[in-house]
């Protein structure tokens, strides 16, 4: 499903990615973790291709293929409707429109107007967010726009999800809601989902894998239990010991 | 919803009674009239049109009057080469519109500042132009029409091409597309990731308002009979669109509208009344708004409306 092959992204002279690597098959349910500053956030903007502004969305070397396909130098609006899906650190709804407008939005790519109600119901129903639903975005505490940012990215199933810290400011039964619906859509669509996150809990309880990533690198790779007991984690993560990150 | 439905009715009641009534006014009125109700027409639609750029896209345009000033040489041109006026005004508002994509093309993927400039450097490019190309634009002399319309077939005209565009962008603006164009000045790019081509969406949006301003610059050519680049390329007309827009109230339907009304009814009493010293009142008029009424007209309302209903 996705390939990121030795990328580097530079943001002016430093290094944000340097070499890379990242493998992900179709259905999987990958997190990201690894300290403030690691690229983690670079990586979901070089595979989604939506860069800060003024910023080239081109990897400065390496490859991006997403269903095989090299999107490395596509437009963000073209590697969506490739089916690739993404919410972001911080909340970006459309705040002068309404709840019900804003998932209205997420299926714009959608040519069948039928059923585009039906589904976004349903979405605003398992959110218990209903009664919001015509309410503007930018009346709602940040908690709720977050819920509302992950329904407008999921209402278009998209086939590869990349999820930038859904759990931040969330109390725990909206995460474990988002966690339900995560798990709902990996069952029954298939979907890849791709989560960075610095909740490990919650993330551990939604993934089967786990990347770890330091200084614009993946660092470790594999099974949760068995990432987070990886000396070389340990140290660039949690910060302990003085064990050198590249041995 | 049934207060919601109430307040549409009364919101279309006063929208078309205003039109029935500039109808009336230019109809039944002296010429003075009609020459307002002209002006009033013709800066309502400019300030609409800068609107939907400065407003919905949150594109600041400093050099919206250019496309007013290439609707009115084209069709003054096209008149004189002995087209007859429905092609000659609709070619002024398509080559605008033409020269909408070709400047939109280039400035519409700048930013904020940046994007300000570049329609300001087009707009001033386009006067030397106009004064260079002496054989077609009659240069810094300026080009003469002889009078093709009386003026208030002029005035009924240019009512006319403001109401079809005040109408039409009640509908746009709450259609799907019109929650398009806001969602993509909000954050445009989360709307790419939704998988949305932003640009083209902007450079559509940037079309329809050069259109109508191109409109407008072919009705006052042809109901003044005269223009030079000076005028042309003024770029206090497009001042006078962002002032009027942000009197009335950025970013709403009919924000231009009250700002063009307002500003200019009180433009010509002061006028009238202190004829050295309107401006400063004018003047005076803007610091008020702009220190103490940010969203205009329309946000003083709404504010006024939520006072009284707590």
């Amino acid at each position: 499903m996705l390939v990121v092959d030795h990328v580097t992204k530079m943001y002016g002279g430093i290094a944000a990615l340097s070499d890379a690597s990242l493998q992900v098959s179709e259905g999987e349910l990958v997190g990201i973790i690894g300290p403030n500053g690691a690229g983690k956030t670079t990586l979901l903007n070089v595979i989604s291709g939506v860069m800060p502004p003024g910023i080239s969305r081109k990897p400065d070397r390496g490859k991006v293929f997403v269903k095989g396909i090299d999107v490395s130098c596509w437009p963000a609006w073209k590697i969506a409707r490739l089916g690739v899906g993404r919410t972001f650190q911080t909340v970006r709804c459309f705040q002068s429109l309404t709840v019900f407008d804003n998932l209205y939005l997420g299926l714009w790519v959608q040519k069948n107007e039928k059923g585009k109600k039906h589904k976004i119901n349903k979405l605003l129903e398992f959110f218990q967010i209903k009664e919001v639903m015509n309410v503007p975005v930018a009346s709602l505490p940040l908690g709720t726009q977050r819920i509302i940012e992950v329904a407008r990215a999921v209402v278009n199933e998209p086939k590869l999800l990349l999820l930038d810290e859904p759990f931040a400011g969330l109390v725990e039964s909206d995460c474990y809601k988002i966690i339900s619906l995560i798990h709902q859509l990996n069952k029954e669509h298939n979907m890849t989902i791709i989560i960075v996150e610095h909740r490990l809990q919650e993330l551990f309880d939604c993934v089967n894998r786990v990347a770890v990533m330091h200084e614009g690198r993946v660092i470790a790779d594999g099974l949760p239990n068995e990432v987070i007991c990886n000396p070389s984690v340990r140290v660039a993560y949690l910060g302990e010991g003085d064990v050198s990150v590249s041995s | 919803m049934r207060r919601f439905w109430k307040l549409m009715k009364w919101t279309w009641i006063a929208r078309v009674g205003f039109i029935v009534f500039l109808y009336l006014f230019i109809y039944l009125g002296r010429p003075y009239y009609q020459s307002f109700c002209f002006s009033l027409a013709m800066f309502a639609t400019l300030s609409m049109a800068w609107n939907l750029v400065g407003g919905f896209l949150g594109y600041v345009s400093f050099g919206h009057v250019m496309f007013w000033g290439v609707g009115a040489y084209v069709t003054a041109i096209f008149l004189k080469l002995g087209w007859s006026l429905p092609p000659a005004l609709l070619s002024g508002g398509i080559i605008s519109m033409i020269m909408a994509m070709i400047i939109g093309v280039s400035t519409l993927k700048l930013s904020g500042v940046y994007f300000a400039i570049g329609t300001l450097a087009a707009a001033e490019g386009l006067k030397i132009l106009a004064a260079y190309f002496k054989n077609i634009t009659g240069g810094g002399g300026g080009f003469y029409l002889p009078p093709v319309l009386g003026l208030q077939t002029c005035a009924l005209l240019m009512c006319t091409v403001w109401a079809v565009f005040y109408v039409l962008l009640c509908f746009l603006l709450k259609s799907k597309h019109g929650k398009l164009i806001q969602a993509i000045r909000d954050d445009a790019q989360a709307a790419a990731a939704l998988g949305i081509h932003v640009f083209q969406v902007r450079l559509r949006v940037f079309f329809l308002s050069a259109f109508f301003v191109g409109l407008a610059g072919g009705l006052y050519m042809i109901n003044t009979s005269f223009i030079n680049p000076a005028t042309a390329f003024d770029i206090s007309i497009t001042v006078r669109m962002l002032v009027m827009t942000l009197l009335g109230g950025i970013g709403t339907v009919d924000g231009p509208v009250i700002g063009t009304t307002l500003y200019m009814s009180i433009s010509e009493l002061l006028w009238a009344r202190f004829p050295e010293v309107h401006k400063m009142f004018l003047g005076a008029l803007l610091i008020i708004i702009v220190l103490f009424a940010r969203g205009g007209i329309a946000d003083v309302a709404r504010r006024l409306k939520v006072y009284a209903s707590s």
